[in-house]
């Protein structure tokens, strides 16, 4: 499965491939940012981790890009629906420090991302 | 009192983590057969037999014939659909003057109360089927299944508490409690003590590192600057803890690199496979920034396989992988798909194999341009261009592991039934004759068997 970009309101939903890792994050990370520049007035990214099972430095990478760049935007990236694995590899990067994580997208979209 | 050690049992946490037989795996840095041998040496035992099934050349490679330990150790082999016990009444005299019979994944812990002196005939262990302690008087062949009555409270009394290790989470919290300050009523040679710190031989720590005990760590282990080791850490040897890491309530098994900027709490690391003793599950991540297993240093007659492999894949790129491309945009390989399968690449890396199915004996195949992809892994290390048959993800290898694009198999044609005893046959085969005049021949082979009658019958795996 690839990843999609979709939006509500002015929060942004990346819907996050199956794996995440060196073979695809570059191709991600233009994507999103080719995105991000089509919708300028999102703020808000939640990154929909629920079809993701693998996740590797590269992909962790990708991500605390797009952190940077919604940052940039007065805003945020949230991650949401982590699976046991990539949660495995976020706790030992201790990346759970740096992004707010919720059990659903439901979740995060509710918080006002 | 003579001594049977059956190590045939499965033991699923353990295969998962880890391609170390169990009863190699350490606990506290020492396999935990070593304390079994311990345990037959407080009780006077010199005669050992062991059982060996799974990881059988590892285990016997490791005891040898038992000098090391002032024992004899013999071994022998038992079906998994055999009955011990039958096997036990076969020779009275194994059980002549006491019997000590240990089967698997029991760790003999002691207490504080530990006496052998108190451990007497008559006393046996009261676990069932798959992991048993037990002791039969002279003379009695133990019914492994048989339990005797206030069993424990013997076991007890002598003062040993047999922990069956039946989940990664017990293996863990016996590594935690060994560490607590158990280990002192066990041997433990060749490390130098301090503050409940033992260091092996060779271990390298900067003054930026800090170690906190209580801690192990084995041979040939570095701490790089600003890493924090401990409290509750049992590191194998040939580890790496790279700098700003911190590491506690874990356990690190031997030949591990743990990256930077980590932090590793309450885990089992081996290699690249990451463990969570809470729930017993164990990932894999192939990502040597974070995790990985160190690699031993290849050997001469391998540095010039690897070197030469490269070379002849490099030349295959260039030959046919123009070919490749073309063939591609054409449209071929008609009516087949293309699949990705992983398997377990070199340096216990996983590898993703792509082909296409079903493959019809045309040029593509009789060119082996379907084989392109493979040389490039070839070429990046992934996989070595002549060697045996790569298995899949989840399969613990124990023998030799040479995982290749050119086997034996491509040189003729195996019924599908006997395919994987063959790549067995074949993988044992290579691992001795291996060299590069082998795997040239062994190429050229089959690239000119694919030529002259196409591709062999699909891969059964």
């Amino acid at each position: 499965m690839s990843t999609t970009l979709t939006r509500q309101g002015t929060v942004g939903v990346l819907k996050a491939p199956e794996a995440w890792t060196a073979s695809n994050a570059e191709q991600v990370r233009e994507q999103a940012y080719a995105w991000l520049e089509a919708n300028a007035d999102v703020t808000h990214l939640v990154a929909d981790l629920s079809d993701m099972d693998t996740l590797d430095s590269s992909g962790l990478g990708v991500m605390i890009a797009l952190l940077k760049r919604m940052g940039e935007r007065g805003g945020d990236l949230k991650l949401a629906g982590l699976r046991k694995k990539p949660r495995m590899v976020i706790e030992i990067t201790r990346a759970y420090r740096v992004f707010e994580i919720f059990e659903t997208l439901g979740e995060a979209l509710d918080a006002g991302a | 009192m003579k001594a049977v050690f059956h190590t045939g049992a499965e033991v699923a946490w353990a295969e998962q983590l880890t391609a170390t037989p169990w009863p190699l795996l350490p606990v506290a840095n020492r396999p935990l057969i070593e304390y079994w041998i311990e345990l037959a040496l407080a009780l006077g035992v010199r005669e050992i037999t062991t059982l060996l099934d799974h990881g059988a050349a590892a285990i016997e490679a490791y005891l040898g014939d038992g000098e090391r330990w002032g024992v004899t150790i013999r071994y022998g082999f038992l079906r998994p659909d055999a009955d011990p016990a039958v096997w036990l009444r076969r020779d009275p005299e194994r059980s002549r003057g006491g019997l000590l019979w240990i089967a698997g994944p029991v760790f003999p812990r002691r207490l504080e109360s530990f006496d052998p002196a108190r451990i007497g005939a008559g006393v046996f262990g009261d676990d069932p089927v798959r992991g048993q302690l037990r002791i039969a008087p002279g003379g009695a062949a133990p019914a492994p299944d048989a339990g005797g009555a206030g069993a424990a409270d013997a076991w007890q009394a002598a003062g040993l508490a047999p922990e069956r290790m039946d989940d990664l989470g017990v293996y863990h919290r016996m590594n935690m409690a060994l560490l607590d300050g158990e280990i002192g009523r066990y041997l433990m040679p060749g490390y130098s003590e301090r503050e409940r710190t033992r260091l092996g031989f060779n271990v390298i720590y900067p003054p930026g590192a800090t170690l906190d005990p209580p801690l192990l760590a084995g041979n040939d282990v570095r701490f790089e600057p600003l890493c924090r080791v401990g409290p509750r850490v049992a590191i194998g040897s040939r580890v790496v803890v790279d700098r700003q890491t911190e590491v506690r309530d874990s356990v690190v098994l031997d030949g591990t690199y743990i990256g930077r900027n980590l932090e590793i709490v309450g885990r089992v690391v081996a290699g690249s496979r990451l463990a969570d003793p809470a729930d017993g599950s164990v990932i894999d991540l192939p990502d040597p920034w974070l995790l990985s297993h160190l690699e031993q240093p290849l050997r001469g007659r391998d540095v010039r396989r690897d070197l030469a492999g490269r070379a002849a894949a490099l030349g295959l790129l260039l030959l046919l992988g123009p070919l490749h491309v073309l063939a591609r945009l054409c449209g071929a390989p008609r009516g087949a798909r293309p699949h990705r399968r992983r398997a377990l690449g070199r340096r216990d890396r996983i590898v993703e194999w792509p082909e296409w199915r079903p493959l019809r004996p045309g040029l593509f195949a009789r060119l082996s341009l379907d084989r392109v992809p493979l040389w490039v892994r070839v070429l990046a290390g992934r996989l070595w261009l002549a060697g045996g048959r790569p298995v899949a993800e989840e399969v613990r290898v124990e023998r030799p592991y040479y995982p290749a694009v050119f086997t034996y198999a491509d040189t003729r044609d195996d019924p599908p039934a006997i395919a994987a005893a063959m790549d067995d046959i074949d993988a044992r085969f290579h691992a001795r004759a291996r060299g590069v005049r082998e795997d040239l021949a062994l190429c050229g082979r089959a690239l000119w068997r694919r030529l002259t009658r196409g591709p062999p019958p699909e891969d059964p795996a």
